[in-house]
C-alpha cells in the first residue's frame, strides 16, 4: 500500500471511536433529558401514535443496552429519526439545505485562504515593524467581533445606506431565472454574507502565514539556498510550502467555528440553509432535528479533521512515513 | 513595559465597570418614546418597545461578565487538573485522557449547546456547563505539555526524593510555572464563552433569563433600516469586551508578573 492510501486507512480507523463517541453522547443526552426518551426522540408536541412507533422501533420497552445498540444501529445506517416538524426523515431535511449553507462555507473558506496566504507572504521579509504591528492589531481586532454583528454592519452600509445588495434572501422572491442569470442572482444575494465571513476569518489566516513564513526565511536551508544564488522568488516557494502546514491544520480545525459562522452569518441575510433550520427546529422543540444536525456538524468536524491530516501528509513526507 | 501597564489599567477599569454592572438595579423596561436615536436622555437610543438600549447593553455586561467567568472557572479546573494527571501520570492514564481530550476537541461547541438548551430549561448554569465542559481541552493540553516537561526536571525529582507528595509538588512546582502560559490562555477561552453566549442569544435560544447582547442583537434585526443604534451599540459592547480580553492576554500576563515580581517563584 502506497504511503499516503495508508496514512488515509490509518486516519479514518482513528476516526471510528471518536464518532461512536460522539453517537454514545447522543444517547446519554437523549436518556437525560427532562421526561420521557420518546419526547426527546420525536419532538415535544408529537402525535400519540407517532410515540408509540418510536417505542417499538427504539425498543424503549426493553432494557438500556439493548436500546443502545438500536439506537447506535439506526445512527450508522445514517437514520436520524424523523423531523416533527417537517414530517420527512431528518437526514433528507438536512441534505436538502446543506447545498445552500454549502454556497457560504466553501468559498468563504478557499477566499479566506488564498487572501490571507496572499497577505501573509507578501508581509514575510519586511523589515517594517510598524507595518507589522499593524496587521497584528487587525487581526487581534476582526477576531474580536462576532461574525454576526459584522453582517449586520455590512447590510447596514451596503443595503440598507447605499442600496448596492440585496437585504435578505438568496434569490428575489417570485423570479424564474434559469442558467447564468440565476447564477448572478445568486452571486449578488450571497456578495454580503460571504464578505463577513471571508473578512472574519481572512486576518487571523494573514498572521498565521506571516509568522511561519518569518521562522521558515529564518532556517538554514533558505540561508544555503540563498547564498548558491537562487532567486529570492523561488526561495519564497520552498520557504511558504513550509510555512503552509501549520495555516492547513488551523484552517481545517476552524471547520466547526465556520459552520457556527455561517450559521448565525445566515439568520441576518434571511438565508435558507442550515442556520435557518437550527431555528426553526429549536424554537419548534424538534429533538431529532436538533440532535441530527449536532451529528452532522461532528461529522462534518471529524472529517474536517481527516482531509486536513491527509493534506498535510501529502504536502509533507514527515508526516507521511512518521 | 507602558503597553502592558495600559493594558492592565483598561481591564482593570473595565472589570470594575462590569462588577458594576451586576450592582446596576435599573430595569430594562418601556422608559420613552421608541425607536428614538441618541440622545442625552438615552445615550444608545431607545429601542422598538421604548427601552433603553444604554440600560440593555449594562445588563447585558453582567450576563456576559457571568458566562465568561464560569465558563473560564470551569474549565480552568477541568483542564489543570486533568493536565497534570495525564502528564504527571504518563502511560495508561495519559494514554486515555489523551482519548478523552481528542473526543471534547471534534465537539462543535455551539451545537452541543444548542442541543442541551433545547432538551433542557435554558439557564445562565446550565450555559457556564456545556460551555465549561468543551473549552478545556486547550488547557488540558497546555497542562500535560508543561507537567510532562517538568517531570524529569532535576529540582522536581529532587523534591521528589526528599519525601514530597504530589499534591505538594505539583501545588509548588508545576503551577507556578504553569501560571504564565495559562494567564495568557484562560482570558481567550473566557472570550469564546462570550461570543457563544451571544451567538445562542442572538438566535434566541438564551430563553426567557435576562438582558444579554445576543438578545439585544436579535432584537435589532427586524429594525436595521429604521435604528442603526440598537445594533451598533450592543456589538460594540461586545467587540470592545473580547477585544480587551485578547489584549490582556497578549500582554496583561506579563505586566501581572511585573508587578507580582515572580513572587510565586
Amino acid at each position: 500500500m502506497s504511503p499516503v492510501a495508508s496514512l488515509v486507512v490509518k486516519r479514518v480507523l482513528q476516526s471510528v471511536p471518536l464518532a461512536c463517541a460522539v453517537g454514545t453522547l447522543g444517547f446519554v443526552l437523549v436518556h437525560l433529558a427532562p421526561g420521557d426518551a420518546v419526547i426527546a426522540l420525536s419532538g415535544e408536541f408529537a402525535h400519540e401514535a407517532v410515540q408509540d412507533e418510536l417505542r417499538r422501533s427504539y425498543g424503549l420497552d426493553r432494557d438500556l443496552s439493548a436500546q443502545y445498540i438500536i439506537y447506535m444501529g439506526r445512527l450508522l445506517r445514517g437514520d436520524l429519526g424523523i423531523s416533527y416538524y417537517f414530517q420527512q426523515p431528518v437526514s433528507r431535511v438536512i441534505l436538502e439545505r446543506l447545498p445552500s449553507t454549502l454556497v457560504l462555507v466553501v468559498p468563504s473558506l478557499f477566499l479566506s485562504t488564498l487572501i490571507g496566504v496572499l497577505l501573509g507572504t507578501l508581509l514575510a521579509g519586511s523589515r517594517r515593524p510598524r507595518r507589522a504591528r499593524a496587521v497584528i492589531a487587525v487581526a487581534v481586532s476582526s477576531n474580536s467581533v462576532p461574525v454576526f454583528w459584522l453582517a449586520q454592519l455590512l447590510l447596514l452600509a451596503f443595503s440598507v445606506r447605499l442600496g448596492l445588495f440585496p437585504v435578505q434572501g438568496m434569490v428575489r422572491a417570485r423570479s424564474e431565472l434559469e442558467g447564468a442569470a440565476l447564477f448572478l442572482e445568486i452571486t449578488w444575494h450571497a456578495a454580503l454574507p460571504l464578505l463577513a465571513l471571508t473578512l472574519h476569518q481572512v486576518a487571523l489566516i494573514a498572521v498565521l502565514t506571516w509568522t511561519n513564513m518569518e521562522e521558515e526565511l529564518r532556517r538554514e536551508y533558505v540561508r544555503a539556498a540563498r547564498s548558491q544564488g537562487l532567486l529570492p522568488g523561488s526561495v519564497r516557494r520552498h520557504a511558504l510550502r513550509n510555512a503552509l502546514l501549520p495555516v492547513v491544520t488551523t484552517v481545517g480545525g476552524r471547520m466547526g467555528a465556520l459552520f457556527s459562522g455561517a450559521v448565525l452569518t445566515e439568520t441576518v441575510f434571511a438565508w435558507p440553509g442550515l442556520g435557518r433550520l437550527a431555528v426553526v427546529a429549536a424554537t419548534n422543540r424538534d429533538f431529532p432535528l436538533v440532535l441530527g444536525l449536532f451529528f452532522f456538524m461532528t461529522l462534518a468536524v471529524l472529517v474536517a479533521n481527516l482531509v486536513t491530516d491527509v493534506v498535510c501528509g501529502l504536502v509533507d513526507p514527515r508526516i507521511r512515513t512518521g | 513595559m507602558s503597553r502592558g501597564r495600559t493594558v492592565l489599567g483598561a481591564a482593570l477599569a473595565a472589570s470594575l465597570l462590569a462588577v458594576g454592572s451586576l450592582a446596576f438595579d435599573g430595569s430594562f423596561a418601556a422608559s420613552g418614546p421608541p425607536l428614538r436615536p441618541p440622545s442625552l436622555e438615552h445615550w444608545f437610543g431607545t429601542d422598538d418597545l421604548g427601552r433603553d438600549v444604554f440600560a440593555g447593553v449594562v445588563l447585558g455586561a453582567a450576563r456576559s461578565l457571568l458566562v465568561g467567568l464560569g465558563t473560564a472557572a470551569l474549565a480552568l479546573s477541568v483542564g489543570v487538573a486533568l493536565g497534570v494527571v495525564a502528564g504527571y501520570a504518563g502511560g495508561f492514564t495519559d494514554e486515555a485522557l489523551t482519548r478523552i481530550t481528542e473526543f471534547f476537541q471534534v465537539l462543535p461547541r455551539f451545537f452541543v449547546a444548542i442541543v442541551v438548551l433545547t432538551l433542557w430549561e435554558p439557564s445562565i448554569s446550565l450555559l457556564v456547563l456545556v460551555l465549561g465542559l468543551t473549552s478545556w481541552t486547550g488547557l488540558a493540553r497546555l497542562t500535560r505539555a508543561e507537567a510532562l516537561g517538568l517531570r524529569e526536571r532535576e529540582f522536581v525529582v529532587s523534591a521528589r526524593a526528599s519525601g514530597a507528595s504530589f499534591l505538594e509538588i505539583v501545588w509548588r512546582h508545576l503551577l507556578s510555572n504553569l501560571a504564565r502560559p495559562l494567564l495568557a490562555a484562560t482570558p481567550l477561552v473566557a472570550g469564546q464563552a462570550m461570543l457563544t453566549e451571544a451567538g445562542l442569544s442572538f438566535l434566541g435560544m438564551g430563553g426567557s433569563t435576562g438582558v444579554s447582547w445576543g438578545y439585544l442583537l436579535q432584537n435589532a434585526q427586524p429594525f436595521l433600516r429604521d435604528a442603526w443604534w440598537m445594533a451598533v451599540f450592543p456589538g460594540l459592547a461586545i467587540t470592545g469586551a473580547i477585544l480587551l480580553l485578547s489584549l490582556f492576554s497578549l500582554f496583561g500576563g506579563e505586566a501581572i508578573w511585573k508587578v507580582v515580581g515572580g513572587r510565586l517563584r
